[in-house]
């Protein structure tokens, strides 16, 4: 992307959220924030939605369940009816067990992947930071400057407030 | 298996086995098999069936090999290198012969696999066995296959050749003018007999001296004293209301347990009329076998039997008014008990029967003078046509001995007998015997008498040579050879043949013998040939009785036995059923069948009464040291309830050469302990104790001092608790598994009235209605006497390995099937129940349910399969069975003795380690009784499965069946009274059921009835 | 979470912390050479694992009889390990996800450590059920895969195939959570890392995490489910352990209150484990401010609660033998009180009821040494626990005949051992190499009733 980037960098959780709200009442949009923990309240600052995982793994759980059902009816009535200890060959209340661990198998594992992917989390991923201090006690916003109307220093004043560490332009490339 | 084991051997033996026929052609006739047809249908009014046919031409192959083997080119029975186009691999072929295991001379069948034999089973043809085995006998297959048999001859230790020594004993015999001696077991077989009276009567002053390593030779010698003939009556237990037996276990050991069982079980009909239920009296000093069975018990020494025995005399002569003489010494008993058996037995006259297995002539005398008393001669005790069941005679062994002394023996030929182990309570023999230039062992056994003989002829086992027997008068039967002889040994009759310097064949002895003796006796038979014929397809024939002239009893040779009263502790010797006399020390299965009463195996203890152990402050398993006079003992100390007080029992037949073997058996690994340590025995040699006292053997002695040596000693046992109920501290319940009931009750019981007030509600509607067949099995409790030679039927059977003395430690024997013992009542008077238990074959089967890889499911014929090649052994289905009868296969048991592999039934795998297994209910069988209705397109009748259990029960104990056939004899028994399900309640539904005990006592005198 | 500052709430990390001192403080250890210390117990470990592997290797050759087994008690040492080392593996699971569903902020410091010890146990634990079986090396026969031998399938029905799916998936679920939380932890460290080989190890470990919001907020409601998911999962695995038993006929075994009673009594093992290992761990590593004694009188109080709920169940059972009327089940248990096994019986109700109590004392709860050795007690306990449900249940059954002592040989002691010496290899390696604690956690609790960072004393 063209545009370039505006990163603001604070030592603090409380300055990286009120920055962040400040950002979004001037109606600039963030680009995206960096935090060493999850900051809550962060989310509406940057609008973002409810994630969807919750509905994606309940789908997969559901299919770990409805596998490991047909699965165990089918082998016990269709494809190999045996006579063991003249139990019936269906025994709902024996295949539970198995039906329980094999949904929250294919749910928990399931939704992992996704979100992995969702997130582009892969192992040897090149990760490009602003600072990498943000992964110890530095807190990044990164706003987008998509119109010359917002310029680096009106941001900067925004931000003065919530006394940055610093402020600095990054083009796209850089993240 | 009835009428499927009627075989044509007999004939084409004839027909084909060349010594009859000298000419090449006839050999093989061509005209042989319309031959045989016509035999055949003569013989057996039957008409010929494509089965009958096939053995029978299956026969003449074998026949052919047999007469093959006549010299000593072919090893092989049958190389399959092309297919014989008689012999059907995997079908197995029988041959009728005769048990050779002891002198009862059972009539046995043996199941031929591929040209060898991997079964003995009963006949139940014969009149004596009447199908039953005892465990000794199903056992003593293994010693055909034994690798450490002496198989060539030897010469001062070291092997040699027949014509060398034929050729140098019969110098050394031409040397000699008298003096020449046999010393064998008793010989039964008239051939043999013969033959030996024909060496023997060429020198002066010799002899053919029999002698019983356990001697019954006082009942002869009384029997001699009396009725003036030295026999052995036939006992018929079957006719006597009343038994009593003086330390007789009939059941177990003594003369012919199998016969007497038979007999025995018969007159002990729960379901019949309850007068004729016979009543059996046990006056014993140990727990024996038969004590166990028997409605009454009186625990009692020798010295005390002896007086009860006076005392019987006397009461029973007071009401046949005579006088019995004064009697010496009384000892304090239980006057009014002996009144009561008086009274009883005077009602029933000539329905008694009063028998003795003390070898002390003074008791027989008594004895007989009471059966004579009670006019049980010619009712329950024959006279007229006696048994030869034995015939050892002490008296002539002991004068043997005393020429041996003397140095007036040349010549001492052995046979049959290991004296150098049994006689070595004699020392004046161990020590002239010598003085015997020339001593010749005619046997195939490397034990202590093969040590000091300088010719060993090796003999051949009863399975590969030819013989003829005359256990009673009355009665002949054939040996046969089902196998072509493994090594070079020769049989006894040809031996002895030999001496008299013509080598003639056995059967050709044999058969000139019957020609010339025992065809004459044969009535309505057309010829000799077919009534040999008929003999060698039946195993047995009935022949004229040889009725002996008996005086009348001479009541003044009769005086009541002296009896000294002694009170210090005693010893008693007897026999186990697994170990007799030691004659089959060297077969591990017997050495690994626990013993009925104390269910230890390998090797023999010295058994206490608590009371008593209590006293010396002895414990089970300390290693005492017993002395009498000079001879010393050290065995284990195993504490015995129902035995006396004063007395030490000890299990003879252990401590032999022989059992060295087994140093080495069973797994080895990081904390494995061996059987034994290498070169020692299983057990002691107990016969040390035996002594001589006026004529005859005694096996007890007095005076005996214990001393504890501190050293404790492992007993193998296979049941620890032995009572049905839990241990008193822990509450005391009895369990109900083995149920008993009064005789009076049995009409009005009702063995499952306990569980089904309410039956028990179903979760889900029955998925599988065995709409075919429907296999179960019903045991009698009643029946089973706890002989054990079911557990070896089924070891045989099955393939089942031995796993040596510290595995059964450890609890891991792997019999499938075992018989649970349950004591009740007190220390001194103990009421004894038998359970035989395997697989129950549950149709709601727990062990199913659990194991993860269905390795273990049911079949459509309500059979709990285990499935070996699929299981993983996680053991869950053991831990599961509420009966515990699954064995694990904890390591890979050896099978690396080649020949005793030859045992191995084809039909039963070999299981592998870390697998399960446990009864399959015989399935081969039953698969092989279902191919043969189909070949025959018939349907199955009731009886034509017999799984092995069934098959060696001499009892008829166990029967399998239909559930489903509403005529089978299962049937008619799960709807007996007495019928029930162990642990009904769980609902396993089992097929297996058990039909309550019946005890023929009064409400006072039962335990928990 | 911001300004939660209160002098009612204590701080739930002591001293003063910046963000930045958390993140040096946790990684020290991984930074500095081994000790000395840590050096002996690691080979001392190793040694024991070592003796193990020996021990399985000869019984797999030889066969199980090289075990105690006989034809009457066919589980013994092998059951009761893997039962005892799957409850330990259920504090772990139980701190990172059910303390989180009830937001027990506290938790933050100790579930990278139990977490780990979940695993490593469940590992020591899924050992046994293999080497258990007669034959190995067919396992995998267990495992319901489509075959050539005809329809050849598993049998679905039984509690030990029940198990193998039970435990596989606590193990894998476990895993994936305990990895989650590690991933922010790996990118601390790649940014810490000096070395270039390090960066590129913990490069790809980190995934390429940076700390993106958007990827926070998908990773939290990940975090969550995951929570939610193991939650009740953590109940099933020992719930389906008890039903080896429960299910089956054996008087002592055959109970249905085993569910609750045995995930109560992995709950009380596996807290003690937690305590046995984070007491050292704290003071070598120096974490003493990271887990206070305020966590490990926390960790105290579950400890009692279901230790409690274990004497419950003892008593239950007692009870119920005795008001069921039937005849074998009260054998049973009149049996494990004054049979032959007795002795076994007593040190398990002494361990894990009489002494636990104890732990009502507030003094004792917060007196690091008593908690220590109370810990290992629980432990002791907790087996003899498993060996008496097992054996003394088997040893003597429904009849009589078959009634028969079990006793362990060399290879089962020596196999336990093993599993304990797989246990701390394992633990120490961890130790040194992850983040003992979880940071980035840590860090969003660190604002929790401090002032800027500062601890504020009330």
């Amino acid at each position: 992307m063209s545009a370039n980037l505006i990163a603001g960098v604070f030592d603090n959780e409380n300055d990286v959220l009120h920055a962040a709200e400040e950002t979004k009442a001037q109606g600039l949009s963030i680009y995206d924030i960096y935090t060493p923990y999850p900051i809550h309240g962060l989310e509406k600052a940057m609008d973002l939605k409810p994630s969807r995982l919750t509905f994606v793994c309940f789908i997969l759980a559901f299919m770990g369940l409805l596998f490991a059902i047909l699965l165990q009816f089918w082998i016990g009535s269709i494809d190999w009816p045996l006579n063991v200890g003249g139990r019936p060959f269906n025994s709902l209340p024996a295949y539970l067990p198995v039906a329980f661990e094999l949904t929250v198998l294919f749910g928990g594992v399931g939704v992992t992947l996704v979100m992995l992917f969702r997130n582009k989390l892969f192992p040897g991923k090149k990760s490009k930071q602003v600072d990498i201090c943000a992964t110890d006690d530095r807190f990044i916003i990164v706003v987008e400057q998509n119109d010359s109307s917002v310029s680096m220093s009106k941001i900067e004043e925004y931000w003065k407030k919530y006394n940055p560490v610093e402020v600095k332009s990054l083009d796209g490339d850089e993240i | 298996m009835g009428k499927k084991k009627k075989n044509w051997k007999g004939i084409e033996e004839r027909e084909l086995t060349p010594q009859f026929h000298k000419s090449l052609e006839s050999e093989f006739p061509e005209d042989g098999i319309p031959d045989l047809f016509k035999e055949e249908s003569e013989v057996l009014k039957s008409d010929l069936s494509r089965r009958s046919f096939l053995k029978a031409s299956g026969f003449s192959l074998t026949s052919v090999l047999l007469a093959s083997c006549i010299e000593r080119k072919v090893e092989k029975a049958i190389p399959y290198i092309i297919k014989p186009e008689a012999i059907i691999p995997g079908r197995s072929y029988w041959y009728s012969t005769t048990c050779g295991a002891c002198e009862a001379q059972c009539g046995i069948l043996t199941k031929n696999r591929d040209g060898r034999p991997i079964k003995i089973e009963g006949n139940p043809d014969h009149p004596l066995s009447k199908g039953g085995l005892c465990a000794v006998g199903q056992a003593s297959l293994l010693g055909l296959y034994d690798s450490k048999r002496i198989t060539e001859p030897q010469k001062e230790g070291s092997s040699s050749d027949w014509a060398t020594v034929d050729n140098e004993i019969n110098k050394k015999l031409d040397a000699i003018t008298e003096g020449v001696y046999f010393l064998t077991s008793t010989i039964t077989s008239p051939t043999t007999r013969n033959l030996i009276s024909g060496v023997v009567d060429k020198y002066q002053n010799s002899g053919h001296v029999e002698y019983d390593a356990v001697s019954h030779s006082s009942i002869l010698d009384s029997h001699e004293k009396v009725f003036g003939n030295r026999v052995l009556p036939h006992y018929r237990f079957d006719r006597a209301k009343t038994i009593i037996s003086f330390d007789a276990d009939f059941l177990g050991t003594w003369v012919s347990p199998v016969e007497f069982t038979k007999d025995y079980i018969s007159g002990r009909n729960a379901e019949g009329n309850p007068e004729d239920y016979s009543y059996h009296v046990q006056f014993e000093s140990r727990l024996s076998l038969t004590g166990s069975n028997s409605d009454k018990r009186i625990i009692s020494t020798k010295a005390e039997m002896g007086a009860y025995i006076n005392l019987l005399a006397e009461k029973l002569s007071h009401k046949a008014g005579l006088s019995f003489g004064n009697i010496q010494d009384k000892i304090n008993i239980d006057e009014n008990l002996v009144d009561n058996f008086a009274e009883r037995m005077w009602s029933q006259k000539g329905e008694s029967l009063v028998v003795c297995g003390i070898n002390s002539i003074e008791y027989q005398n008594v004895v007989n003078y009471i059966n004579e008393l009670l006019g049980n001669y010619g009712s329950t005790l024959d006279i007229i046509n006696p048994s030869y069941q034995t015939k050892g005679n002490d008296n002539a062994l002991a004068d043997l001995i005393s020429k041996l002394n003397e140095g007036k023996v040349n010549a001492l030929f052995i046979s049959g007998c290991n004296p150098l182990y049994s006689l070595t309570g004699r020392s004046d023999f161990m020590a002239s015997i010598n003085k015997v230039p020339l001593k010749v062992y005619i046997s195939d056994q490397n034990d202590e008498t093969a040590e000091v003989v300088n010719y060993i002829l090796p003999t051949l086992h009863f399975l590969e040579s030819w013989g003829d027997t005359e256990p009673i008068s009355g009665l002949v039967s054939l040996y046969q050879p089902t196998i072509n002889p493994i090594g070079n040994g020769r049989s006894f009759n040809e031996s002895i043949s030999a001496l008299l310097g013509n080598k003639i064949p056995n059967d050709t002895l044999i058969k000139t013998y019957w020609e010339e003796n025992i065809y004459s006796l044969a009535e309505g038979k057309t010829s000799f040939t077919h009534f040999w014929s008929q003999t060698l397809n039946d195993g047995y024939a009935v022949i004229k009785k040889s009725e002996i002239k008996n005086n009348n009893f001479d009541f003044n040779a009769v005086k009541a036995a002296n009896v000294k009263k002694s009170t210090a502790l005693g010893i008693i010797l007897y026999q186990k059923i697994s170990m007799l006399n030691g004659k089959h020390s060297y077969n591990p299965w017997l050495q690994e069948l626990p013993d009925p009463i104390s269910k230890i195996t390998w090797g023999n203890y010295a058994s206490i009464a608590p009371k008593k152990a209590e006293e010396l402050g002895i414990a089970e398993g300390d290693e005492i040291i017993l002395t009498v006079d000079d001879v010393q003992l050290k065995l284990p100390a195993q504490i015995q309830v129902g035995q006396h007080n004063d007395i030490v029992a000890i299990a003879l037949g252990y401590g032999t050469k022989s059992s060295k073997r087994f140093s080495d058996i069973g797994p080895k690994w990081l904390q494995s302990e061996p059987t034994i340590i290498k070169g020692d025995t299983v057990g002691s040699n107990s016969f040390v104790f035996t002594s001589m006292s006026n004529g005859n053997i005694t096996y007890s002695r007095d005076n005996v001092s214990i001393v504890k040596s501190g050293a404790k000693m492992k007993l193998a046992v296979t049941q620890t608790h032995h009572t049905i109920t839990v241990p008193e501290n822990l509450g005391g319940q009895v369990r109900d598994h083995a149920r008993e009931i009064l005789l009076k009750d049995v009409s009005t019981y009702h063995a499952t009235s306990i569980h089904n007030q309410n039956k028990q509600k179903e979760l889900w509607e029955d998925d599988f209605q065995y709409t075919g067949h429907h296999w179960g099995l019903a045991i009698d409790l009643n029946k089973c006497t706890g002989c054990s030679s079911c557990v070896v039927g089924c070891q045989v059977e099955n393939n089942i390995p031995v796993v040596g003395m510290d595995e059964v430690y450890r609890r891991r024997e792997m019999h499938w099937m075992r018989i649970d013992r349950y004591y009740s009542g007190d220390d001194e008077n103990v009421d004894v129940i038998y359970q035989p238990m395997m697989c129950q074959h549950c149709d709601h089967a727990s062990c199913e349910v659990v194991c993860p890889v269905l390795a273990t499911v049911h079949s459509s014929e309500g059979l709990n399969q285990q499935v070996y090649n699929r299981c993983v052994g996680t053991r869950y289905c053991a831990n599961n069975c509420a009966f515990k009868v699954r064995r694990f296969n904890w390591f890979d048991y050896a099978h690396d003795d080649q020949l005793a592999n030859m045992t191995l039934n084809p039909d039963v795998t070999i299981r592998t380690r870390g697998i399960m297994e446990k009864c399959s209910l015989c399935i081969h069988r039953i698969h092989e009784a279902k191919t043969e209705a189909k070949r025959k397109n018939v349907s199955l009748a009731d009886g034509d499965i017999v799984p092995a259990c069934m098959q060696s029960c001499s009892a008829d104990a166990i029967v399998f069946g239909d559930l489903n056939d509403p005529n089978s004899r299962i049937n008619s028994l799960t709807k007996n009274n007495r019928h029930y399900h162990l642990l009904e309640e769980m609902n396993f539904r089992p097929t297996t059921g058990y039909l309550a005990k019946v005890r023929n006592k009064t409400g006072e005198e039962s335990h928990n009835g | 979470m911001a300004n939660t500052y209160s002098i009612l709430r204590k701080p739930l990390i002591k001293g003063d912390k910046s963000l930045n001192t958390v993140t040096n403080d946790v990684l020290r250890p991984l930074d500095r050479k081994p000790t000395s210390l840590w050096w002996a117990t690691f080979l001392f470990a190793v040694s024991f694992l070592l003796l193990g592997v020996i021990a399985i290797a000869y019984q797999i050759k030889t066969g199980i009889g090289t075990w105690g087994l006989n034809k009457t008690v066919g589980w013994a040492f092998d059951i009761t390990n893997f039962v005892f080392w799957v409850g330990i593996g259920h504090a772990g699971t139980l701190i990172s996800a059910i303390l989180f569903l009830f937001r027990q902020r506290w938790r933050t410091s100790i579930n990278r450590s139990a977490e780990a010890m979940t695993l490593f146990a469940v590992m020591c634990a899924g050992l046994f059920p293999i080497i258990h079986m007669g034959r190995p090396w067919l396992f995998y026969w267990i495992i319901p895969y489509p075959n050539f031998r005809g329809p050849l399938w598993v049998n679905f029905r039984s509690p030990l195939l029940w198990d193998f799916f039970a435990i596989s998936t606590y193990f894998t679920i476990s895993a994936v959570f305990w990895y989650i939380g590690l991933l922010p932890d790996w990118a601390t460290l790649r940014d810490k890392a000096t070395s270039k080989v390090k960066k590129k190890i913990y490069g790809i470990l980190s995934f390429g995490w940076k700390g993106s919001f958007r990827a926070w907020h998908r990773y939290e409601t990940v975090y969550m489910l995951l929570a939610a998911l193991a939650a009740p999962l953590v109940l099933s695995v020992h719930t389906i352990v008890s039903m080896d038993f429960a299910t089956s006929i054996i008087p002592g075994w055959h109970t249905t209150i085993f569910p609750p009673y045995f995930v109560a009594g992995a709950v009380f093992s596996g807290f003690a484990m937690v305590l046995t290992l984070i007491i050292i761990a704290r003071k070598v590593m120096g974490y003493e401010e990271y887990i206070t004694i305020d966590h490990i009188e926390k960790m105290c109080k579950i400890i009692l609660l279901t230790g409690g709920i274990v004497g419950l169940a003892y008593g239950t059972e007692m009870f119920m033998a005795w008001y069921s009327v039937n005849t074998y089940e009260r054998f049973a248990f009149i049996n494990r009180a004054l049979g032959p096994y007795s002795w076994a019986y007593w040190i398990m109700v002494t361990c894990n009821v009489l002494l636990p109590q104890l732990l009502w004392f507030k003094k004792i709860r917060r007196n690091i040494v008593l908690i220590f050795i109370m810990s290992i007690i629980i432990n002791i306990g907790m087996w003899f626990e498993r060996f008496v449900i097992i054996v003394t249940s088997l040893h003597r059954d429904f009849i009589p005949s078959s009634w028969a002592m079990y006793q362990p040989t060399l290879i089962e002691i020596a196999t336990l051992l093993g599993s304990f010496g797989l246990f701390f290899t394992c633990f120490l390696l961890f130790a040194r190499f992850v983040p003992f604690i979880a940071i980035s956690e840590v860090k969003g609790i660190l604002s929790y009733a401090r002032k800027n960072g500062k601890e504020v004393k009330s």
